[in-house]
């Protein structure tokens, strides 16, 4: 069978190093990415790019930032709707300036990692839910900054008093115009792509090991001679650096208008509730809880109201709306009770079982 | 055991779907309940009757979609609302439709998330021929009114959004229809001002505002900053962090330090609420605090308690009440049939009249639009119609009495019309206490224009 490990050896260091060490494993990712690249653009519509999957490909950024932070380093932030919102605005005014919009992107990005670099310092000191509450305070200080500042930068806004909204111009990437849902879904698609690669590469790098290490036990890591203060510091940057990306690409993209008020605690929690029901620390598991949060609610809403209308019943909005946080609740509850890791913790146990069927015992 | 416990699980989502579809079948039996038993047979027969004339079903629908909310944070306020929207549509269909065309209210559940308004926005447009978006939320109105420049869509956000919207060649496809936040702010000053005897009484006093400091609360200080300059009025501003939950400094400022003679409320939603009950604790004077349209509403007062509340005034530009025209059909072909989308009593509160209000000025801009260009119409068409608004063709579908007199729009003014009312509550309702208002127009009108035509300069694209 080509998904058991048994009869694949590893010779070199490489293949056993690799990110993928089973041949399945390995055809399974390539038509994953045929099916992104290649399949999902002739099938999708307007809807689905502009509805579904563009969001759903600008969170999973996002939520892989944050679990970095949180599933791997062990570091608890709810101030990343803030540093998506620093990364936002940062690339929509420097594009507005005149900067190119590759680079504005990666200066949203680094702003924010900036920002969260600072919002990270109090992680030296404390730890658990007292720096839950430290980068609660980003969560209230940023926007309120945000919508002091952004009126000085931009000489007007939507709102009528000078507001704090900011409205992206089109956008070129070297002349050539983005217009449609399909160019703005591979251009997220790409900077997905690589920012996972890159995430991936890092877990297994010195950085990786040593976050690792320090969320499994700080005290036993600092003995071993880890600085602790430099990796908490590195885990706050890049994951607000993915963070900002994300703010970016959602300005850019998908809201196409920074508005300070989309950026609240709401999206911090949702974010938070992504990575642990996808799976705290894994990479995987953030596409799973991406979609559960995100895309769930809108399944089930649509689902209700196709099967009323199949049965032909009329089910009415009133209902639809109460019953669907019946069930979206409902869910959360199994899914932590069936399995407390996640949901990527649940595919590792599906795939178990495959790999010593039938001979299970 | 594991596979016990997920089918189970799985058995009780099935229970609960079911439930949950059984309910909407119950839910118009209870409130034919309310009507007398002998009148049943008859109310029943009308029913038939009406639905013999009614719309054409076999025609394609007009979709008018709304992003609504009937849960998370906002729902006390968004649940009216969409009760009122699905009224009238109900009743429009009853009536024969928009010449013989149905209209179909189409709400989409998005609990005040604007990734779901937008989602919400983006499936409205695979359903069939949607005319109008209705975001109900500002996040949702700006998330969407990029997509609307390139879909010709006219987006309906009445009384909030985007204010400059009301000039509307920088914003063809917005929909204002109600004053913006400036206009009424204006009218709620000239109110104070006759309140004290005159314009001159103002110089000396103090006026504070309690606002959410996001930019819907904060949008009106400039303007009364100018206007305070002005007339010599001390302009005292108390900002409270969204989402405004905890005020208990401010209202002990208010009282101890501070002491305003008025107060203008700018809250939304569960921070109206808290306002309304610190105010009590501290003792200000209800009749004293005036609301913008948002806040204080008939829910938030009933939250807060009724008997705290009387004399608290508000700022609106639709009226409460049930005796216009469009209400009353509402409550005797609509809720006495038992077909009515929520409780009877929120009838006429204004809430609920607001979104009578969005659902019958979409029908009419249909019916304006159709009667230029023929069914079926398109969406660009139906944003002619929204440009052609008359008192006549208002006081034609029973809306006369409900919006601001005088309500006309034209391709460039997208407000129509500048008046607003001031309301009291009695102890039970919210009843109009003032003459529609309008004041310091050049003003705001200059400042409206002034961000409109900067919007313009900065976007050229959005205009080829």
């Amino acid at each position: 069978m080509i998904n058991r490990e048994c009869g694949v050896y590893k010779t070199t260091y490489q293949s056993d190093m690799a990110f993928f060490r089973v041949p399945l494993a390995r055809s399974t990712i390539i038509v994953v990415l045929v099916l992104a690249a290649i399949v999902i653009p002739f099938v999708a519509t307007d809807y689905w790019f502009g509805a579904i999957i563009l969001p759903f490909v600008i969170f999973s950024i996002a939520a892989i930032g944050l679990n970095l932070l949180t599933g791997y380093c062990g570091q608890i932030s709810l101030g990343h709707g803030a540093f998506i919102a620093v990364g936002g605005y940062t690339a929509a005014i420097a594009y507005i300036q005149g900067v190119p919009f590759l680079l504005s992107v990666f200066l949203g990005g680094l702003n924010s990692a900036l920002i969260g670099l600072l919002f990270g310092i109090p992680s030296a000191r404390i730890k658990g839910l007292y720096l839950a509450m430290a980068t609660l305070a980003a969560q209230f200080a940023l926007p309120w900054v945000i919508s002091r500042v952004v009126p000085f930068l931009v000489p007007t806004g939507l709102a009528v008093a000078g507001g704090d909204t900011v409205y992206p111009p089109a956008i070129y990437i070297f002349g050539w115009q983005v217009e449609t849902w399909l160019d703005r879904y591979f251009i997220s698609l790409a900077f997905l792509v690589l920012l996972t690669i890159f995430s991936m590469n890092l877990m297994r790098s010195r950085v990786g090991r040593a976050w690792i290490a320090i969320r499994d036990h700080d005290v036993a890591a600092s003995i071993l001679g880890l600085d602790i203060t430099h990796y908490k510091l590195l885990a706050f940057a890049i994951s607000s650096f993915y963070a900002g990306i994300a703010g970016a690409l959602l300005v850019f993209f998908y809201f196409r208008i920074a508005h300070v008020n989309e950026f609240d605690l709401g999206l911090s929690i949702r974010l938070l509730a992504m990575i642990i029901i996808g799976g705290l620390g894994s990479i995987l598991g953030n596409f799973f809880g991406v979609a559960f949060i995100l895309l769930l609610p809108i399944f089930l809403n649509r689902l209700l109201t196709t099967v009323g209308e199949a049965a032909g019943i009329y089910v009415s909005t009133g209902i639809t709306s109460g019953v669907e946080s019946l069930i979206f609740g409902t869910l959360i509850i199994i899914f932590l009770v069936v399995e407390p890791l996640g949901m990527a913790k649940l595919w590792e146990n599906i795939k178990d079982y495959f790999r010593l069927w039938p001979f299970s015992y | 055991m594991k596979i016990r416990l997920t089918v189970v699980l799985l058995a009780l989502i099935g229970a609960l779907l079911l439930t949950g579809c059984g309910g909407s079948q119950a839910t118009p039996e209870v409130v034919v309940k309310e009507v007398e038993v002998t009148r049943v047979v008859e109310v029943a027969a009308e029913v038939e009757e009406e639905e013999a004339m009614g719309a054409d079903m076999s025609k394609d629908p007009y979709i008018v979609a709304l992003a609504g909310y009937r849960t998370g944070p906002f729902q006390h306020t968004g649940t009216p609302l969409g009760n009122g929207f699905q009224d009238v549509a109900t009743l429009i269909n009853m009536q024969g439709g928009i010449d013989g065309w149905p209209i179909k209210a189409m709400e989409i559940e998005t609990g005040y998330n604007t990734p779901r308004g937008v989602e919400a926005y983006e499936r409205a447009k695979t359903e069939g021929n949607l005319v109008t978006f209705i975001p109900f939320s500002t996040g949702t109105t700006y998330a969407v009114t990029p997509r609307a420049f390139e879909d010709k869509m006219p987006i309906l956000h009445t009384g909030y959004g985007i204010s400059a919207a009301a000039f509307g060649e920088a914003f063809p496809y917005n929909f204002l229809l109600s004053p913006t936040y400036w206009t009424v702010e204006a009218a709620t000053l000239k109110f104070i001002a006759e309140q004290e005897g005159g314009e001159d009484a103002l110089k000396g006093k103090k006026i504070g505002m309690v606002y959410v400091d996001i930019d819907y609360g904060r949008e009106t200080v400039p303007l009364m900053e100018v206007l305070a300059e002005k007339f010599g009025f001390e302009l005292q501003k108390f900002p409270v962090e969204w989402p405004g939950l905890e005020q208990t400094a401010v209202w002990t400022d208010i009282a101890e330090r501070s002491k305003p003679d008025w107060i203008i409320l700018r809250t939304w939603g569960q921070s109206t609420v808290v306002s309304l009950q610190e105010a009590a604790r501290v003792g200000y004077p209800m009749p004293q605090i005036i609301g913008c349209p948002w806040s204080p509403t008939d829910q938030d007062i009933n939250l807060a308690g009724p008997d705290i509340a009387k004399g608290v005034r508000a700022n609106y530009w639709t009226s409460s009440g049930t005796d216009i025209p469009i209400i009353e059909s509402l409550l005797t072909e609509v809720h006495d049939a038992g077909k009515g989308f929520g409780p009877r009593y929120e009838v006429g509160t204004q809430l609920y009249n607001r979104g009578v209000f969005n659902g019958a000025i979409a029908a009419e801009a249909i019916r304006l639009a159709a009667a230029e260009y023929g069914h079926p119409v398109t969406s660009e068409q139906v944003a002619w119609g929204y440009e052609h608004i008359t008192p006549e063709s208002l006081k034609e579908a029973g809306l006369a009495g409900l919006v601001p007199p005088g309500l006309t729009t034209s391709a460039t003014d997208h407000m129509g019309s500048p008046f607003a009312q001031i309301h009291e509550f009695d102890g039970e309702k919210m009843v109009p206490i003032s003459d529609w208002t309008a004041a310091y127009e050049d003003t705001v009108q200059g400042l409206i224009e002034e961000a409109a035509k900067g919007f313009m300069a900065e976007n050229p694209d959005l205009y080829k």
